[in-house]
């Protein structure tokens, strides 16, 4: 949070000033080494690589003479970060070779002098502590080297550094202290007003030049750097490979059969001359027999599937290895793994323990970083703090200013100022609003801080810490200061250790069945694909909670396949095909290309979009669904290799493309137009291709994915209870609880109230039902209730409040938490929950006496007030009775709807969840799900309904919902023309339309004599 | 003899002032708020409120709860010509008067039945005389003390009106009244009122009366060493006198920043000021302070209070400046502008007229200052408060 300019700005600007080479030198880092010679090459600059050490009170500037000066650079500064008694002038005079160090530090420069002259310099910056520098040197008669300490490219960024400065140190603009900032004058100064600077020591300039021309900056990281398992050389890796795999095949299919042992042969013999013998292993080695989920392309692989890294059998649902590696394959593909979400800590310990480095031997393993830059919502934030804007008021006008963001249609980093200053006037933003936005958009894409990636590790053969700096995390892992862009282009290789949470879900209610009903499953050996209870539940999309397939989107698109799917076709469609094109289908860019797969999979005659591509894309209905299709179209329209299509597929989902795309569409162009192929088509051709970038999935990814929700589904078809315990309990699904609350109840389940002898920390089934875990109670410490019901485990149930306190020692706090749930009223002998709490601020304050007050107990409307409170949601009744009047029982149940096709009705619901989309011009619209007392249903707010009704919608919250009932596929949804926000507290619904086509043919005013008002704040319909 | 405690309050008094002037805005949703940016409402009628418009809140949001709503800036000249007209006519009743804030006193009739009647009878007049001199109207308790007499005035529901409670019925009179009509209830639960009257509610002690009831020893349990004091207060009782000027322990001065201000620079120069109006009323009532409180309320509504000690009773700039510039910096550290600030000097103590025989010289600079604050405040009182001001070249 210093420097101002971005790396494009600054080459650029190095490039215009007739610059030859360029240093980049951050702070205690190679942050942007990669990219830096990237960008600077494309300036037709020589990048150098370098950084600047800074250490309590010692300073230095180190660049990277050569290779060894780089990997001395990388240790320095990997010690500067990790090494709690690290001491600058030692580190720096152990690893000097190849290191030119300039300084202003003249303490350090004695030192290092002393002990040899090569390679050191003394820098000389304007300003007053100059002329003692140059002195210095001259003294030493060392050489002196002109620098400015460069932070912006012009003069007028300083009050940006300032703010950079602010927002870095969490203080306000008058806070920030002098000595964190840099003079003001650290801009990119033309040399001949350097030269003025150092008209008496001119030499000064003439060494920066020679220490420019003497630096490396023909960087090169394109050199894979492959790790290495167990110290085994590649033959004997290889062979050990060779002998897991066909141990593992062999398990797998009970047997050996042609197919499958071509096929082991051919992918060892890919593997074994691609070096990639070591990778394997050492996956297979942190998988151990852990319950996993392959992602990506490696589960294209049999040998993969044959040591348990992946689940899917890549021969019978025909996924191509080629996807995963080839010969001609440049840059190294990833396993990726999933993990259950809460194991994901121990195997990344273990990876770490492994591979970390024990006594002199250097540490192997770091995890990859995530440079965390600042967006416009974080922007927004940070500026607004430095102004001292109140975090309400924050939450406030950023949530407005992004949605205002969005209506505008503009990018995600607009030109600033008059979008800016248009927006502060339309929404009537005060001071100092117009200048927090100006400031906002002048710092997003800022360098915040270094992060984690979410699984990404690299292991490499000797020492992790002479390829790329490494940091401590705050959670004490070693982490490189490369993202996962910077690590692949660097020549790294990733394996990915992701947490899952569904694999957690699988794994717990596994365990429940085991002791609910005694049956006892493999994770491994199951196979739900050929159960038909669970393929009716996916055909019906009957599928929240189901891994990947609980999305509104996915569901609809599963009944619209199957409901009106000709029988005849229906007979023969593989239910398990047809969910790995789902999972892949369902991604934000190709919603238009849904509705004319399910046409074609009903059987629909279709043209393909170019006789070149029938073959290409003949197994899904000539539709792009995977991202392999974008390499096979691409060799089958432009003539691309296989090697160049792989290169286009995988440049899609980088984020820093746009150059190269660029070299890529017009080959694509040229190269189609040369065989003949119209413009307008390969015009479509790429439209098809660009709405893979981003988000999109391999074949063999979403089979892996596809067969985790099979697992679900069974599990949901055949142990709802236990399942949705799950579900619950391990949280972050696409739900918030209360919807999966409410699904549970749909399907026969009843939740039980937690109790003190009965609940466990997560939901648990209580036969057909389930019982409320502790982790519901919004407040309660997981580490206490472990004691708890360690404490119950071991010396039976609590008999009493009395008997609670004395045995677990609780917190006021908690006991009233405990109390208002009703955890004790099993036990409470007769007495109500405010008397209860009179005992607990009795025992709480060491004093028990049996003359405490005994007030009645709570109306119901309190305890619904508690459960909402402390639960989230009430738990003894359905959150939308709370709301009942004569206009909510007169609606439509959801369960009705099919009826009412074609015609305008009103709904009650509650919203459940929200996707935003937008319409082919780029108007956002919604599709919104709500769930009433008999079901859930979806709804579409089209571009107009959106924009006048979008600011009333909060997930929990109910509403009356007007609008006409449209069919496609045999699937309903509503069309919305009109919104009502209902509340309890008047037992009506409170205005919020002004449609003069209301459908239940109340007119506004009607309404408003309803007792109609305004909502509160945030909430109100957007101003005309 | 029982006293006889009046709380008499110009409700909303900058709105009240303002109807007076303009009938136009009578029986219509109004409030107060500064014309700045980022503005909040510091005053709304009982109209704006019954619209679910409330002190404290934003204006937009303000305007968009209640479209109607008519907003007015603060009466800055006519509130304080508005507030001593008010004592003006309520001096005429009692020599013993205590200012709550602006259009709120407190009065001492005890001893004045003779002269004027019954208290109650008096308080009718106040408003009488007010409503007709001034235009105003005003709501009146009387009780026993000035607790009471406040939760009196504040049960009135529509002014001109008032509220008696004869001497003896305190307690009936506050059995069914909510424990949140206490008006110094944060004093016992340390500012976070919401969550406090929430556990009492769990507890079902929701009024007066029933906290009234509760043994001592079963409230200490919840409320702490402070049960003693709370069951005083819901039983009525309350010994403090109502301060005459010259005996107050305090004295206060605010300032309300509009718009409201980060910059360290512009705040210390607001607070410099305020201290400069202290001072100047510590001279001028020839008393010495001890010690200074100041209470930092910021844009959200956090408020922050911290008390520092002076090295010797002082009533100059020089001597108090430094104290409170540490106490700023002290209390002010989150993020968030400031809306408004006061300052308090406490342990107040007269100014001896006996000089010493020894007396420690001062050094020559606060000696220059208290020469230069003594100047300025004969040129402000003979030409007005804003006729000198500092400045920096």
């Amino acid at each position: 949070m210093r420097g101002v300019a971005s790396l494009e700005d600054l080459c650029r600007a190095a490039a215009a000033q007739g610059a030859k080479q360029l240093a980049l030198t951050d702070t205690n880092g190679l942050y942007g080494a990669v990219r830096f010679v990237e960008t600077a090459r494309q300036h037709g600059l020589e990048p150098i690589l370098g950084a600047e050490l800074v250490h309590g009170a010692h300073r230095a500037v180190c660049l990277a003479k050569d290779a060894e000066g780089y990997a001395n650079l990388c240790r320095i500064l990997s010690e500067r970060h990790c090494e709690k008694n690290f001491a600058a002038i030692d580190a720096i005079a152990r690893h000097r070779r190849g290191v030119i160090v300039i300084s202003d530090d003249l303490a350090a420069v004695k030192t290092w002098s002393e002990a040899s002259r090569e390679d050191i310099y003394v820098e000389l910056t304007p300003g007053p502590r100059m002329h003692e520098a140059v002195k210095f040197a001259r003294a030493l008669k060392l050489p002196p080297v002109a620098t400015n300490k460069v932070h912006f490219v012009k003069a007028e960024d300083y009050a940006l550094h300032r703010l950079l400065r602010a927002i870095d140190l969490n203080a306000t603009l008058s806070r920030v202290p002098e000595s964190e900032c840099c003079a003001p004058d650290a801009w990119l100064m033309p040399l001949a007003r350097l030269e003025r600077y150092y008209a008496h020591v001119s030499e000064a300039l003439a060494n920066a030049s020679a220490i420019a021309a003497g630096c490396r900056s023909d960087w090169d990281f394109k050199e894979t750097i492959f790790p290495a398992f167990r110290a085994l050389s590649d033959a004997e890796a290889f062979a050990l490979l060779k002998e897991k795999t066909y141990a593992g095949a062999r398990r797998r299919y009970g047997g050996l059969p042609d197919d499958v042992l071509e096929r082991i042969e051919s992918e060892l013999a890919i593997i074994r001359d691609k070096s990639f013998s070591h990778y394997f292993l050492i996956v297979d080695e942190i998988v151990g027999a852990r319950m996993t989920c392959g992602r990506g392309s490696a589960a294209a692989s049999i040998v993969s599937y044959a040591l348990g890294i992946t689940d899917v059998d890549p021969v019978r649902h025909r996924l191509q290895f080629e996807r995963f590696l080839t010969r001609t394959r440049n840059d190294p593909p990833d396993i990726d793994v999933d993990f259950p979400w809460d194991e994901r800590d121990d195997v990344l310990a273990w990876v770490f323990d492994t591979y970390g480095g024990k006594g002199a031997a250097p540490a192997k393993i770091a995890m990859v970083g995530n440079q965390n830059t600042l967006a416009l919502r974080g922007a927004l934030r940070e500026v607004a703090k430095v102004y001292g804007i109140a975090p309400g008021e924050i939450d406030q006008n950023a949530s407005v200013i992004l949605k205002r963001l969005n209506f505008l249609r503009m990018a995600e980093s607009p030109e600033g100022e008059s979008w800016a200053e248009s927006l502060c006037e339309l929404k009537e933003f005060a001071a100092p609003w117009p200048e927090i936005l100006d400031r906002a958009f002048r710092v997003v894409g800022h360098f915040r801080n270094l992060g984690l990636h979410c699984g990404g590790i690299v292991v490499v053969p000797d020492e992790i810490r002479k390829y790329v700096p490494v940091e401590i995390s705050a959670k004490k892992i070693p982490v490189l200061q490369w993202e996962k862009d910077q690590v692949e282009d660097g020549g790294l290789v990733k394996i990915d250790l992701l947490g899952n949470r569904s694999l957690a879900v699988v794994r717990d209610a596994l365990k429940a069945i085991r002791e609910n009903a005694g049956i006892e499953i493999d994770y491994h050996t199951w196979n739900p694909v050929d159960d038909e209870k669970t393929r009716d539940f996916i055909r019906r999309g009957d599928t929240i909670g189901c891994f990947y397939i609980e999305s509104p989107a996915t569901r609809l698109l599963l009944k619209k396949l199957w409901t009106t799917m000709p029988a005849h076709l229906k007979e023969k469609a593989d239910v398990f095909e047809y969910l790995v094109a789902v999972s892949s289908l369902v991604r934000p860019a190709s919603i238009t290309f849904v509705n004319e797969f399910v046409r074609r999979s009903h059987g629909v005659p279709y043209d393909p979009l170019h006789p070149l591509l029938e073959q290409a894309l003949a197994e899904t209905h000539g539709i792009m669904v995977y991202q392999e299709d974008v390499a096979n179209v691409a060799v089958a329209l432009a003539d691309f290799t296989p090697s160049e299509g792989e290169h286009l597929r995988k440049i899609l989902n980088k984020k820093h493309k746009q150059l190269q795309l660029k070299d890529y569409r017009e080959r694509f162009f040229r190269r189609a137009m040369e065989k003949e192929v119209a413009p307008a088509i390969v015009e479509r051709i790429w439209k098809m291709i660009m709405s893979f970038a981003g988000y999109s999935f391999c074949k063999p990814h979403s089979a892996s994915y596809a067969r985790l929700s099979f697992k679900c589904a069974y599990l949901k078809a055949h142990h709802p209870a236990e399942f949705m315990a799950a579900v619950i309990s391990n949280e972050g699904g696409f739900y918030p609880t209360f919807a999966y609350v409410s699904e549970a109840r749909r399907m026969g389940i009843e939740f039980l109230p937690p109790d003190v002898n009965a609940s466990a920390w997560a939901y648990t089934p209580a036969g057909k039902n389930i019982r409320v875990g502790f982790m519901q109670i919004k407040g309660l410490e997981r580490a206490w209730i472990d004691k708890v019901l360690a404490e119950r485990n071991a010396a039976g149930p609590f008999r009493s409040l009395n008997d609670f306190h004395a045995r677990t020692r609780p917190g006021l706090a908690a006991l009233r938490l405990l109390i208002k749930a009703g955890c004790f009223d099993s036990i409470a002998g007769g007495l109500t929950r405010p008397a209860l709490l009179w005992r607990a601020h009795a025992l709480a304050a060491g004093k028990e006496g049996d003359d405490l007050p005994a007030p009645r107990d709570f109306s119901e409307q309190q305890k619904l007030k508690h459960e909402i409170e402390l639960f989230g949601f009430p738990l003894r009744r359905r959150a939308l009775e709370l709301y009942r009047s004569p206009r909510v029982d007169a609606c439509v149940p959801a369960r009705d709807l099919a009826r009412h096709a074609g015609r305008s009705i009103a709904m009650a619901g509650i919203l459940v969840s929200e996707k935003m989309t937008q319409t082919k011009k780029g108007d956002l619209m919604e599709f919104v799900t709500f769930e009433d007392l008999t079901g859930i249903y979806e709804t579409t707010f089209f571009p107009g309904a959106y924009r006048k009704y979008y600011q009333l919608l909060e997930g929990g919250r109910p509403f009356l919902l007007h609008g006409r009932v449209e069919e496609e596929f045999g699937t309903f949804t509503l069309n919305i023309a009109g919104v009502e926000r209902l509340d309890m507290r008047r037992g009506a619904a409170i205005l919020e339309v002004d449609s003069p086509e209301r459908p239940d043919g109340f007119t506004a005013a009607q309404t408003r004599s309803l007792g109609g008002r305004l909502p509160a704040a945030g909430q109100n319909p957007p101003r005309a | 003899m029982p006293r006889q405690i009046v709380c008499f309050q110009v409700p909303s008094l900058h709105i009240a002032v303002a109807r007076a002037s303009a009938p136009a805005l009578c029986r219509r949703p109004v409030a107060v708020a500064p014309p700045t940016a980022r503005a909040v409402l510091f005053e709304v009628s009982a109209e704006a409120l019954a619209e679910g418009v409330c002190a404290g809140m934003p204006l937009d949001l303000a305007r968009l709860r209640c479209p109607g709503l008519k907003i007015i800036a603060p009466q800055s000249e006519a509130v304080p010509a508005a507030h001593a007209a008010v004592l003006e006519s309520l001096r005429y009743f009692s020599p013993i008067w205590e200012p709550i804030r602006p259009g709120h006193f407190y009065l001492d009739l005890t001893g004045t039945a003779r002269l004027f009647g019954r208290a109650v009878d008096t308080a009718a007049r106040m408003e009488k005389d007010v409503l007709e001199r001034h235009h105003l109207s005003g709501v009146a308790g009387v009780a026993t003390n000035k607790l009471v007499s406040h939760i009196a005035a504040d049960a009135v529901v529509k002014p001109p009106d008032l509220c008696g409670v004869d001497p003896g019925a305190e307690k009936t009179f506050l059995a069914p009244q909510p424990v949140a009509a206490l008006p110094s209830l944060h004093r016992l639960c340390g500012g976070k009122t919401p969550d406090f009257l929430e556990m009492l509610g769990e507890l079902d002690l929701t009024t007066l009366g029933k906290v009234a009831a509760t043994p001592p020893g079963h409230l200490e349990l919840v409320v702490g060493p402070r049960s003693r004091l709370m069951q005083q207060w819901a039983a009525g009782f309350d010994p403090t006198p109502v301060w005459p000027a010259e005996r107050r322990p305090s004295l206060e001065v605010s300032y309300t920043l509009a718009p409201d201000e980060l910059d360290d620079a512009a705040l210390l120069a607001a607070l410099y000021g305020l201290l400069e109006r202290l001072c100047r009323q510590l001279r001028a009532r020839e008393r010495l302070s001890a010690g200074v409180r100041l209470d930092v309320v910021q844009s959200d509504g956090v408020e922050f209070s911290g008390r520092a000690p002076l090295a010797a009773p002082s009533h100059w700039e020089c001597d108090l400046y430094p104290v409170v510039e540490k106490l700023y910096f002290r209390l002010f550290h989150r993020r968030v502008r400031v809306r408004r600030v006061v300052l308090a000097a406490e342990k107040l103590a007269e100014q001896s007229r006996q000089f010493s025989l020894f007396p420690e010289q001062p050094p020559e600079e606060n000696l220059k200052q208290q020469r230069l604050a003594a100047a300025l405040d004969a040129v402000r009182a003979r030409f007005g408060k804003n006729a000198v001001s500092w400045g920096s070249v």
